[in-house]
């Protein structure tokens, strides 16, 4: 994975609302609506996060004009890939930084 | 390096490092905050609180920061503390400061002079988290229209 795509992984990982979208859709599809009703925010602060996840490639959102429905980028079968993938690379990148500190550190 | 498996819903992630450095400062940057937050947040200086107690049932709290300005509170309980060999704790993100769903973290450390072999477990439990969700109950059918999205980005 490249840097951007690590730091995108723990975008999505790292905030709340969008853990939480990402678990609403494990359980199926949703339309933008359905995702936002448990939070007290906009629909466009919704689709900002909707945007970090899909350009995290974690979701991915129908193109059809008038119903916007939203899906995990991986088969239902995969949660558990899924999971095993995000964290994979959000605890890579920390190790990346915990070898650099232990390589250089003198104390 | 790196492997994930997953047997039914629970869902485990294995990842084996090699450090350059002896067992005992691999574990320490593990259990000081001073030496956690350096290489805790996705870069440097993005990592404002770290308070720890490790020992077993000690708990752990930290605070991430994004490269947006999010913030991502995380905590835990240590379950075993043994120095330097084997740390487990758990790990749950905080919404609204309140944990969430928890998984679990087991790490053992391996001397191997002057350097330290760590294998690094990190366990989630993906069905007990949809059960919970569900009880949430976060059913709602009404969908929203395109043109009505378009126009708040």
């Amino acid at each position: 994975m490249s840097a951007d795509t690590l730091s995108l992984t723990f975008s999505a990982l790292a905030d709340p609302t969008r853990r939480a979208i990402l678990d609403r859709l494990r359980r199926g599809v949703a339309t933008v609506s359905e995702l936002a009703e448990p939070f007290s925010v906009s629909l466009p602060a919704i689709s900002r996060h909707l945007k970090v996840l899909e350009a995290a490639g974690l979701i991915r959102r129908e193109k059809e004009a008038q119903w916007r429905r939203c899906h995990l980028s991986a088969d239902p079968l995969q949660d558990a890939s899924r999971w095993v993938e995000q964290y994979r690379a959000f605890w890579d990148e920390r190790f990346d930084r915990l070898a650099d500190l232990l390589e250089y550190e003198t104390d | 390096m790196a492997v994930g498996a997953a047997t039914a819903d629970v869902p485990v992630l294995n990842l084996r490092r090699i450090f350059k450095a002896p067992r005992d400062r691999v574990f320490r940057a593990w259990t000081d905050p001073e030496r956690l937050a350096k290489w805790w947040g996705p870069e440097t200086r993005s990592c404002p609180f770290v308070q720890m107690d490790p020992i077993p049932g000690g708990r752990w709290r930290t605070c991430m920061k994004a490269d947006d300005g999010d913030e991502a509170w995380v905590q835990g309980e240590y379950k075993e503390v043994d120095p330097p060999k084997k740390l487990v704790f758990t790990w749950a993100w905080e919404n609204d400061g309140v944990p969430g769903h928890e998984t679990e973290v087991s790490i053992d450390f391996i001397d191997l002079g002057a350097e330290t072999e760590m294998l690094f477990c990190h366990r989630g439990f993906e069905s007990a988290e949809a059960a919970r969700l569900h009880n949430q109950g976060w059913d709602s059918s009404f969908a929203c229209f395109d043109a009505f999205l378009e126009t708040g980005e």
